[in-house]
């Protein structure tokens, strides 16, 4: 069977996500209910057993009254005129989520109409899917997914009056092996048929625990996604029973296979026969997060759910309310809704993902190693006293030249460590009150998320955006900078990259996996030793301790008084720790008469470490006047001025004011060319669309 | 000829005005008729009036001139209201709406700068409510 336009074509994922489409024991409803003909018919079941509240209801005008809600929430509806629907997401008591994408077809306007989509950006693919080379690529993208857990692709053919679930399943085993899983599980439900003119036959396995359930009536039931799936010859009815295996069952090793079944064994058939593929993939990791929704259609009027910290919390057909709904990201392009959620008027596009590192800067440990204290940590005063009884002169080791950078770091996460290491410096382990000093090796650069952070709309218009709205977010160690103010409606994200051997920080600001603005910084204030100096004097111990002693000790002490000095204003407390160090080293070039080492007196940017330390979007929009009410607008403003629309409308269809510009009025029988001309001017200076009287 | 007298509150620019049927007088046209500003004559109604129709000519007119002669006999012109004379088939045109009323055609994402705007400004604040390089920090030394 071909994918073509008057397929329907969902996708679940996640760790129980399920196909979609009517999951309904037909022996307990009928066809019409679940249609949606008749009062409040539930067209999805209830499942108190599996502490589902899930319910789709549909009454005799076709509006959509609610649908599939709470625990293992996840439906699609499909009726006559195709109204469909799904509101599904969920997380259950343990935090495990699913997911899913549903596209759907509206016969009723020939063309697709809306989507949703995953909203995981980057993590799981999202589709538009509406041919075959989809839905090959939706197999192909879902199994070199590493983060899924199972995916679903379910196919169903519209036609009026055809409800039914999945006339057949398949069965793919990611790593292309045949296993048990080719066997069905324990079967306590039974063969229903769904569609009686049909030669198909709907079968639903129950797997595990679930066979309770399918036992008691439950035949029609969907899918659970975690179960094998089989391949179902439809010309074989007379199957399957307890442990039997189903004749004709298929099993599919990759996506080409899937495909091929798809077209070649099943053809396009009348319009009465769906079809449903699963595939499954196993032993993955739970995704950490998950949100879907559809934007649905009724009577013309377009509905798109609203949706807050990734829950839908109910739907509108107003597209300028807010909803994270609208910052989900397709990454097809070649298929495009009738109606997209409007756009900033920056018009960015977010179907170009940036590629964001993700990992910080590189670190590796070699030459140098680098060893991280907590500030003001008890092991500064060890090593300090270490290297100040160090005996340089048997020993001929200068340890002081072979320390080549102290700093002091406030990172914006914790620095990772490989555990713990005698700190060992020029191939020697100077030892405090005889034992060795234990440090925390530093493993790498620390990197950190912050947010998403919600920049709400105001205006829900134009004003939102620039240059009436301007936005800017301060990024501590950074500073402030611009953000677009196509932001505006939606959530950015912080990303922290840092440098602990420069002590440096670059912020990257996100908004919908697109890098809008970066900033560097800095994290650490650094105490550089001078190496250049410490060679020079070290030529100077080797040649003769006593020559320089007064003098090069006066210098010293010197250096370290300023370091002190300075380090104590700027960093306080903490590097009188680093402090200590110099003065150690001070004293130890006092004990043995000696000076090796200048150190510089420059700090680094203390600057960077005083201001806030929270991240702070500022949003800096137009007053509004007196109106406190949406539209913001003068009172009378829309009566006699009118909103812009540059839509095209039917004269009647609107109502008050309307201005219209270049106005053909050649379909007006009767009149004259002169009467043409008056109501052309009339309806382009301003014309009041009263209702017609009855 | 019948002709339908009105009372007529809505202004000119209108769709469907708010009219009311008074009633209707038998009416001649006085010397050379045009379609457009029409003179009639007619007996005296006895009521006020703004607008009349001429089902005739299959348009509606607003008064421009009453005038009332001896024996009770009305001279009345009137200009035509296309309009309202056309108000089904202008009803049914689709035109590119510039500007409405009805915000369920506004573009609220195009500017509009007849939107009065102040310059002063209002900012609205988002604080992040992790607090980024806590603590006392690290002192981190490296050495070879």
């Amino acid at each position: 069977m071909a994918i073509s336009q008057d397929t329907i074509i969902t996708v679940g994922s996640g760790s129980d996500a399920r196909t979609f489409g009517i999951s309904k024991s037909l022996n307990n409803y009928t066809i019409d209910e679940l249609l949606g003909i008749g009062d409040w018919a539930y067209s999805a079941y209830n499942d108190n057993e599996m502490n589902a509240n899930v319910y789709s209801s549909i009454n005799t005008s076709g509006t959509m009254i609610d649908i599939a809600e709470g625990q293992y929430a996840s439906r699609v509806v499909c009726y006559p005129d195709s109204q469909l629907m799904s509101k599904g997401y969920n997380t259950n008591s343990e935090g495990v989520f699913f997911r899913n994408v549903l596209i759907y077809y509206d016969v009723t306007e020939t063309n697709w109409v809306s989507s949703s989509v995953n909203v995981d950006a980057g993590r799981f693919p999202h589709y538009y899917v509406v041919t075959d080379i989809d839905l090959q690529d939706l197999v192909i993208n879902a199994l070199s997914d590493p983060n899924a857990v199972a995916s679903s692709y379910t196919t169903m053919k519209l036609g009026v009056n055809d409800v039914t679930i999945a006339p057949f399943q398949l069965y793919l085993d990611q790593n292309g092996e045949l296993s048990l899983n080719m066997l069905l599980p324990p079967v306590g439900g039974r063969i229903s048929t769904i569609n009686p003119n049909s030669d198909l036959v709907c079968y639903s396995v129950s797997y595990g625990n679930w066979s309770v359930y399918t036992a008691n009536g439950g035949s029609g039931r969907n899918i659970k996604n975690q179960m094998p799936y089989h391949f179902f010859n439809p010309n074989h009815v007379d199957y399957p029973f307890q442990n039997s295996r189903i004749p004709g069952t298929q099993v599919l090793t990759d996506a080409d296979k899937l495909i091929q079944c798809v077209k070649t064994d099943a053809p396009d058939t009348p319009a009465r026969f769906h079809y449903q593929y699963k595939v499954e993939l196993m032993d993955k990791p739970y995704l950490d997060s998950a949100r879907c929704g559809i934007r649905f259609k009724i009577n013309d009027t377009l509905y798109k759910p609203i949706v807050t910290d990734g829950m839908i919390t109910g739907y509108t057909d107003d597209d300028t309310v807010q909803s994270e709904w609208d910052e989900w990201q397709t990454i097809k392009d070649h298929v495009t809704p009738s109606v997209r959620p409007t756009p900033g008027p920056s018009g960015d596009d977010e179907d170009n993902k940036d590629p964001v590192a993700t990992a910080g800067a590189p670190y590796a440990k070699g030459l140098v190693n680098y060893y991280a204290m907590t500030a003001g940590s008890v092991l500064i005063d060890h090593i300090s006293e270490a290297l100040s009884t160090w005996d340089l002169q048997n020993t001929g080791k200068d340890l002081f030249k072979n320390l080549v950078s102290c700093k002091l770091i406030k990172p914006p996460a914790a620095i990772p460590t490989t555990g713990s290491e005698p700190f060992t410096i020029y191939g020697e382990k100077p030892q405090y009150q005889g034992a060795d000093i234990t440090l925390p090796v530093v493993s790498g650069n620390p990197e950190a998320t912050f947010g998403p952070y919600s920049i709400s709309r105001k205006f829900n218009d134009f004003r939102d955006y620039a240059p009436y709205t301007r936005v800017c977010i301060y990024l501590p160690y950074c500073g402030w900078c611009d953000l677009p103010s196509h932001v505006v409606g939606k959530s950015v994200t912080v990303k922290y990259f840092t440098d602990i051997i420069a002590a440096t920080v670059r912020a990257v600001v996100l908004c919908n996996n697109n890098i809008i603005a970066e900033a560097a910084g800095v994290m650490g204030l650094d105490i550089p030793f001078t190496a250049d100096a410490v060679g020079m004097k070290q030529a100077g111990v080797v040649s003769g301790l006593t020559a320089y002693a007064g003098g090069a000790l006066q210098t010293a002490a010197g250096v370290a008084s300023i370091i002190t000095t300075k380090g104590g204003k700027g960093i306080g407390e903490t590097l009188s720790g680093a402090s200590k160090l110099v003065s150690a080293y001070t004293q130890t070039a006092i004990a043995f008469n000696e000076n090796t080492t200048e150190i510089s007196g420059k700090n680094g940017d203390g600057c960077s470490l005083s201001g806030a330390t929270n991240i702070i979007i500022k949003i800096i929009r137009p007053k509004y006047g007196a109106s406190s009410d949406s539209p913001y607008v003068p009172a009378g403003f829309a009566h006699s001025i009118g909103f812009v629309s540059n839509k095209q409308v039917r004269v009647g269809n609107v109502s008050g004011l309307l201005i219209a510009d270049n106005v053909d009025t050649s379909g007006i029988a009767g009149a004259t060319d002169a009467e043409r001309a008056e109501i052309k001017r009339v309806l382009e200076s301003g014309l009041y669309v009263n209702t017609p009287p009855e | 000829m019948t002709i339908t007298l009105y009372n007529n509150s809505s202004a000119y620019n209108t769709l469907y005005k708010s009219m009311t049927k008074l009633k209707d007088v038998t009416a001649t046209i006085k010397g050379a008729c045009s379609l457009d500003n029409p003179t009639l004559v007619i007996d005296n109604p006895g009521i006020a009036f703004n607008y009349f129709y001429i089902g005739d000519f299959g348009r509606y007119y607003k008064v421009t001139s009453r005038v009332l002669s001896p024996g009770q006999i009305m001279l009345i012109s009137g200009v035509s209201d296309p309009v309202e004379s056309f108000n089904s088939g202008i009803a049914g045109l689709d035109v590119l709406a510039a500007r409405c009323e009805d915000l369920s055609v506004r573009s609220p994402e195009l500017a509009d700068n007849a939107i009065p705007l102040e310059s002063d400004i209002q900012i609205d604040k988002v604080i992040g409510d992790v607090v980024i390089g806590s603590g006392s920090g690290y002192i981190v030394i490296g050495v070879v």
